[in-house]
């Protein structure tokens, strides 16, 4: 049963001195709303932890229910919001898929991602390539991965996965980040010429040795390419932007003044010799607790949009902020999401051109409630 | 909270075989992330990267095991 209690809706007149002052952003602001998970066994609680995919959807996103192994759909109506099964996803056997990190969808079929493999499934056959075989990724000592992403740091609106993939990945030994396609005509796999800022990686890598293991706060870049080998590069920690062609090389950076949040995460203290675990846990919960760039998202063909929370003390309510940016990356807008509720949670999803926000109270764990963003900018 | 309770027993029952790699959930104001860091350095192989999502707050973590573990299915390789 969905239920809309309070409707709001703003006209917000953009007002910083470098924006054109007749810019308007209109902004609805629904909920809360609830999605009955049903009996597919999802659990509210738990939708951070899930692997989700907005594409190839525009009403709603894919969703790995590892609770029957099982990718389920979640579609955000306006009429209607429900859950429904779908296709399960086998961990053994000729077509087994065991522990992947995350995954895509294309008409032809599912990519599924684990930390060494890519899995190219159809309608016939299911191809596993291996990696670590392959000169330009590394080999068993480099400990190069495929990043961990999920729906909520990686959204590809525009993408030829019938003819390739894109992922990221990080060389643990140089602490390198890459970006690679695979052709899934010949599985040859080509490095992707992306300018990541290797120096605020570094500078914003919290790691501590654990005996025989490196234990990270996640810092991964956020990647978006939205149109025909553009991309677009945004960062946990920082407000940068970068927006490039992959094909000519050239990128711009984008920096814009923010008004309710520091630009940057603090610089994590540098420690030299030993430091106790407890220490560096307290060293990697204020950086981690510092203010927190989402990923940018496209709303549209004309907008973009990113979620920033605040900074917050262990324990403490978060502050969120919605920027809206125009097409050339000229920011429209930041405002405070709170001005229309406290009730919000970092996660969140794109649907289309609307952003589905997480209630942070969820009262019950087969429902999941959450709010509704529309912006229009005409 | 069935399903929660049971995501994250998920390390409780797996004590006697850790499974590297993929993610898991911790709540950090609840519990430490220490047991799985110290079940991943026993029981996994060098390279092997799990991740800690935590459900209660903004404290996850990704492992990063360097050397064989003393358990892991790669000893003596």
């Amino acid at each position: 049963m969905k239920k809309i209690i309070p409707y709001l809706f703003l006209c917000l007149f953009s007002c910083s001195e470098e924006k054109s002052p007749e810019q308007e952003i209109h902004i609805a602001f629904e909920g809360p709303e609830e999605l009955d998970l049903g009996d597919t066994g999802l659990s509210s609680y738990l939708m951070k932890s899930y692997k989700m995919t907005g594409t190839p959807l525009n009403n709603g996103v894919l969703v790995f229910n590892n609770y029957y192994d099982r990718i389920d759909t979640l579609f955000f109506q306006e009429s209607l919001s429900y859950a429904k099964k779908g296709k399960g996803i086998q961990k053994e056997g000729p077509r087994g898929i065991d522990n992947f990190r995350w995954f895509d969808s294309s008409s032809e079929g599912f990519i599924f991602y684990s930390q060494n493999d890519v899995y190219i499934e159809d309608s016939s056959e299911l191809k596993r390539v291996n990696l670590l075989n392959d000169p330009l990724f590394g080999n068993d000592n480099t400990h190069q991965i495929i990043q961990d992403f999920s729906f909520n740091n990686f959204a590809n609106y525009y993408l030829d996965l019938k003819t390739s993939s894109y992922f990221l990945t990080k060389n643990f030994i140089n602490e390198e980040i890459s970006f690679f396609r695979l052709n899934h005509a010949d599985y040859r796999l080509e490095k992707v010429n992306v300018p990541f800022k290797r120096k605020l990686l570094e500078d914003h890598t919290v790691s501590y040795s654990a005996g025989r293991a490196k234990v990270y706060r996640p810092n991964t870049p956020h990647v978006l390419m939205d149109s025909t080998n553009r991309i677009i590069v945004s960062y946990p920690f920082t407000n940068l932007i970068q927006v490039g062609n992959i094909l000519t090389n050239d990128f711009s950076e984008y920096e814009f003044e923010t008004f309710n949040y520091p630009h940057q995460k603090k610089l994590p203290l540098a420690v030299s010799g030993f430091i106790s675990k407890k220490d560096a846990d307290e060293m990697g919960s204020l950086w981690s607790n510092d203010v927190l760039f989402a990923p940018i998202y496209a709303l549209g063909e004309r907008n973009y949009v990113r979620i920033v929370r605040g900074p917050k003390q262990v324990g403490e309510d978060s502050i969120f902020y919605l920027e809206v940016y125009d097409a050339d990356f000229k920011k429209l807008k930041e405002l405070s999401l709170n001005d229309f509720t406290d009730d919000l949670d970092k996660f969140h999803l794109i649907v289309g051109d609307e952003i589905i926000i997480k209630a942070k109270n969820q009262p019950n764990e087969d429902r999941f409630k959450f709010y509704r963003l529309k912006l229009t900018i005409p | 909270m069935k399903k929660l309770i049971l995501s994250l027993g998920v390390f409780a029952i797996s004590i006697s075989a850790f499974p590297c790699g993929g993610s898991w959930n911790y709540c950090s104001t609840v519990e430490s992330s220490e047991p799985f860091e110290d079940d991943a350095i026993e029981n996994c192989c060098a390279g092997t990267a799990v991740m800690l999502n935590d459900l209660c707050g903004d404290e996850d973590k990704l492992i990063i095991v360097t050397s064989n573990g003393p358990s892991s299915s790669c000893i003596g390789e």
